[in-house]
């Protein structure tokens, strides 16, 4: 299925909108979260520490409160040494005086009293509110390999036992404290002990509740479970029970770190997988760590809820952006489809076609519905013009080519002109650049004297087309009474400087080629020096008067001159549009080019000559622009 | 009528039958070596299960205590079947107290050194050092190699081991894999070193049944009957351990044993691996002749015993 959500330019948007916007929501919530987490992580470790401490030193107060109390009791044994009985009454005096102590021992070394026999060892014990006594050493319980006495013994100093459970009537788990007692040789002679019930250690323990599902442990030496949340656990399991099939040595390390008397804090997963920090501190008197385990949930529960909020908040605040800016946008560019389906219509030539109504508006879309308004009032307009300037055009052009058409009749077209003739053998044509032209050639036999002329008309087009229909006329008006070359351009200058207001001259070449003698009579008026070339001789330029152009200057004499043309000889007249006709790359064919094209072509016949100079021309523009008209005219002497 | 008097010789029959097993099921009080976990899983397992009822017994379990260890117990009469060592009921034997062995379990020695410091990496590191060893016995062994490797080691008689180690009052300890040796690992001591008797020529398999050679003489079905239904405890530990911890944890809790599942667990696994010889998975539930000869030499070489003791005498052919 394809997805088209994307293709509505008011979903875009909003989705961009609300990406940037979430991005931007992310991140700086990210930002606070971390740093909230990171700081109450820091209270947390601090109120831990803190807590922790307290407890470790309120159980080290009732720890050292006994070993003080027996400490302190210790020299009446040495004393009273010499009475055996008397041991029961120090140790019910011991009782007596430290309410914490429930029991005392005074256990004697093997045989010490030859009279006690091999065990003496006078036990006071708490029996409900009152205090009794025993001699606790009897076969079936051999005090001496007992850790509280052998241990001691063994390292020679003081020694809290590894709770344990006592069986013996208490079915409470107690702690045994242990004091070598030694003789004036420093001989070891007894152990005096004091136990201690450990129902107090859990309850100091268990009031360390840092927070609502935080839990407590207490490990021994051996890290056995004193305290913890599940009772069967306490003294049937370590702390390393659990991490036998565990390759996760967090726990291990944990256990050992707390073992060796450490103080710290770690990350583990719990039993429950959830996320726990432990934090941990030594009993140094015993041996035992105390930890407070707290998860991640309690401790970061206040962050957890603010987090929580904001994300909804968030949530439903991104949902309330995105239903917005779609409305709002859909709002805003709703009239876009609207004015897109009148363009749809205008573009398919409707112009009339009404834009929707969107009501005052002055931000960019009323902006833009103004502009389109505009662009379809200047378009109509703008047609109608064009329907105008069409019509105008076709007329215009119309009338040119009409123009076209009688400029054209205007000069001998028919070839070869003089078929009755040969002696002479011509060919002209023209080729303008625009519909009409300011080119002229003529030419015309009368008592066997051949007039021929090339003209070019400054400017181009209707302008010089006019004042070449007036140079042709006039040029045969007076041909037909003024013989000479000069004399009929002298006139003609006169005639067109006259009226000439608009200061448009013409540039002509004019001869009279008298048939029988071969003698050339020419004027030039500013034109093109035509070029003289036989089939011997090489073309070059002929030497002529430049003169001025006609129209210039109102009785300006023309200089004239003559010249007698030998059999086979031949003339190419022609206007600038041949030797500056333009390549594309804006290089003239040039009149080198010119003399170079009529030495290849001079064995041709006058016809040959100029279509092949027409063709040459055409090969040099190469599809360039005709930039001028191009008149040729090209004649060839044969006397009989 | 004839339908009525045959139900009534049926009900009769049955009623005979079953009183007649109960007035022949016999009483024997055993007492395995220590108190319970799952070394002797698989006799509780009997016990649970009705084996030792099918085979007409009644069995009362009576465990020792420190005071009082099975021997004591088997000598005073107050119990028929006790678990034993080996090389102890060889050396009972040697002394004169005549021992049958109804069953023997063990195929090999679990008894090792394990030390309580690192700096311990070889018997000659022993000499003279303090090693703790059971009060109760157990330690005949030990004794052999210190005697032997001459190693003067000052041996510290325990009840309890546990904290005697760990506090470091002893430089090593005797453990059993099984047993001790587990709990060491369970205080978070991992000890690089530890030293099996059996690696220096002393694999002598341990536990077994014994009675003595009077009651055998006297009671010889009924005690084939228990060794069968024993056997049957085991195989049906082996099959089912985690029924069988069960078991044994509710007798754990019973007597207050310090200990837990996981630990009996391991425990189970490593006493049903000693029972399978060296490098097999097969338990023969039976005493090797070769065994009890090379004991009886350790223990002649030693003079714990004055004469050999043959493995005719101990099973109860002669």
């Amino acid at each position: 299925m394809k997805f088209t959500v994307t293709r509505s330019f008011s979903t875009r948007i909003s989705i961009y909108i609300l990406l940037v916007t979430g991005a931007i929501l992310c991140a700086t919530f990210l930002v606070f979260y971390r740093s909230a987490r990171k700081q109450v992580q820091i209270e947390a470790e601090t109120r831990a520490s803190v807590s922790l401490d307290n407890t470790v030193l309120r159980i080290d107060e009732v720890l050292h409160s006994v070993e003080v109390a027996l400490t302190n009791n210790a020299w009446q044994v040495d004393r009273y040494i010499h009475c055996p009985d008397s041991m029961f009454s120090i140790a019910r005096r011991l009782l007596e005086s430290n309410s914490i102590i429930i029991g005392s021992a005074i256990a004697f070394e093997p045989d010490y009293y030859p009279e006690k026999g091999h065990f003496f060892s006078p036990y006071a014990y708490r029996n409900g509110d009152s205090i009794a006594c025993k001699q606790l050493g009897v076969e079936s319980y051999d005090y001496h390999y007992m850790d509280w006495y052998q241990i001691p013994k063994l390292l020679d100093r003081p020694y809290w036992s590894e709770p344990y459970f006592d069986t013996g009537g208490g079915e409470k788990i107690m702690t045994t404290y242990s004091l070598p007692l030694h003789d004036g040789n420093g001989k070891l002679y007894a152990v005096f002990t004091a136990d201690l019930s450990l129902e107090w250690l859990a309850q100091k323990v268990g009031s360390l509740k840092l927070y609502p599902d935080s839990y407590n442990l207490v490990i021994g030496r051996s890290g056995t479970y004193l305290v913890h949340p599940y009772p069967e656990r306490i003294l049937t399991e370590t702390i390393f029970t659990a991490t036998y099939d565990m390759k996760d040595t967090t726990v291990v390390g944990i256990g050992h770190r707390m073992i060796a008397g450490e103080k710290g804090f770690a990350t583990i997963q719990n039993d429950s997988l959830s996320t726990s920090y432990i934090f941990y501190a030594p009993v140094e008197r015993t041996g035992w760590s105390v930890a407070v385990a707290c998860t991640y949930d309690d401790i970061f529960a206040g962050v957890d809820r603010i987090r929580n909020r904001i994300v909804i908040i968030a949530a439903a605040g991104l949902l309330l952006l995105l239903v917005f800016c779609l409305y709002t946008i859909r709002q805003l560019v709703h009239p876009l489809t609207r004015l897109a389906n009148s363009i749809r219509n205008i573009a398919q030539g409707d112009l009339m076609t009404p834009l929707p109504p969107l009501g005052k508006r002055h931000d960019e879309m009323g902006m833009l519905y103004d502009s389109f308004g505009f662009m379809q009032h200047s378009l109509s307009e703008y047609m109608k013009e064009l329907a105008a300037t069409t019509a105008n055009k076709e007329r215009i052009e119309s009338e040119l080519r009409i123009a076209s058409e009688i400029q054209m009749e205007m000069i001998p077209k028919i070839f070869p002109p003089f078929p009755e003739r040969k002696d002479i053998d011509l060919f002209a044509t023209i080729l303008p650049a625009k519909a009409v032209g300011g080119d002229l050639y003529d030419f015309f036999v009368e008592n066997d004297c051949l007039f021929f002329t090339v003209a070019d008309v400054s400017g181009k087009g209707i302008p010089a087309s006019l004042l070449m229909v007036v140079t042709r006329s006039l040029f045969r008006t007076m041909a037909s009474h003024l013989k000479t070359p000069a004399a009929i351009l002298s006139s003609l200058n006169d005639a067109l400087s006259e009226s000439n207001e608009s200061g448009m001259f013409v540039t002509m070449f004019l001869g009279v080629l008298h048939l029988k003698t071969g003698v050339l009579a020419y004027c030039n008026a500013g034109h093109n020096p035509p070029v003289f070339f036989t089939q011997q001789e090489q073309a070059h330029f002929l030497q002529v008067t430049p003169n001025i152009p006609l129209g210039l200057f109102h009785g300006f004499s023309y200089t004239e001159q003559e010249l007698t043309l030998k059999a086979d000889a031949s003339l190419f007249l022609y206007t600038d549009g041949v030797t500056e006709a333009e390549s594309p790359d804006k290089q003239l064919f040039s009149e080198e080019r010119l003399l170079k094209e009529l030495d290849r072509l001079s064995d041709g016949t006058p016809t040959f000559i100029v279509n092949q100079m027409m063709e040459a021309i055409h090969r040099h523009a190469a599809g360039a622009e005709q930039s001028d008209d191009i008149t040729m005219l090209c004649l060839h002497y044969l006397p009989q | 009528m004839k339908i009525y008097r045959c139900i009534f010789l049926y009900l009769f029959g049955i009623w005979g039958i079953v009183g007649n097993i109960y007035g022949q099921s016999e009483r024997i009080v055993f007492t395995p070596q220590w108190t319970p976990q799952s070394q002797f899983a698989g006799y509780y397992v009997a016990q649970a299960k009705g084996f030792y009822q099918e085979e007409g017994l009644e069995v009362v379990f009576d465990h020792p205590s420190a005071s009082s260890s099975a021997l004591n117990r088997l000598e005073e009469g107050s119990s028929h079947i006790i678990g034993l060592q080996l090389i102890q009921a060889i050396k009972l034997i040697g002394d004169g107290v005549p021992l049958v062995n109804i069953l023997q379990t063990s195929q090999r020695n679990s008894l090792m050194i394990v030390p309580r410091y690192n700096d311990i990496r070889s018997l000659e590191d022993l000499r003279g050092k303090k090693v703790g060893v059971w009060k109760a016995g157990f330690c005949e062994l030990a004794y052999m190699l210190d005697r032997r490797e001459k190693l003067n080691i000052e041996w510290i008689p325990f009840i309890n081991y546990v904290n005697l180690f760990v506090s470091g009052a002893i430089d090593a300890t005797v453990a059993m894999s099984f047993n001790e040796y587990l709990q060491i690992l369970a205080c978070g001591i991992q000890p690089q070193h530890v030293f099996y008797f059996s690696d220096f020529g002393y694999d002598i398999p341990e536990d077994g049944l014994y009675v003595t050679a009077d009651y055998y003489r006297t009671h010889q079905k009924a005690v084939q009957a228990f060794a069968r239904a024993s056997v049957k405890g085991w195989k049906w530990a082996a099959q089912h351990p985690q029924e069988t911890l069960d078991i044994v944890m509710r007798l754990v809790r019973k007597y207050h044993v310090a200990t837990n599942r996981l630990q009996q667990q391991r425990m189970l696994e490593n006493v049903l691996e000693l029972q399978c010889e060296r490098h097999t998975t097969t338990r023969p539930f039976r005493l090797q002749p070769e065994h009890v000869e090379k004991a009886s030499a350790l223990l002649l070489d030693d003079g714990y015993i004055h004469r050999p003791v043959t493995y005719q005498e101990i099973t109860g052919a002669l």
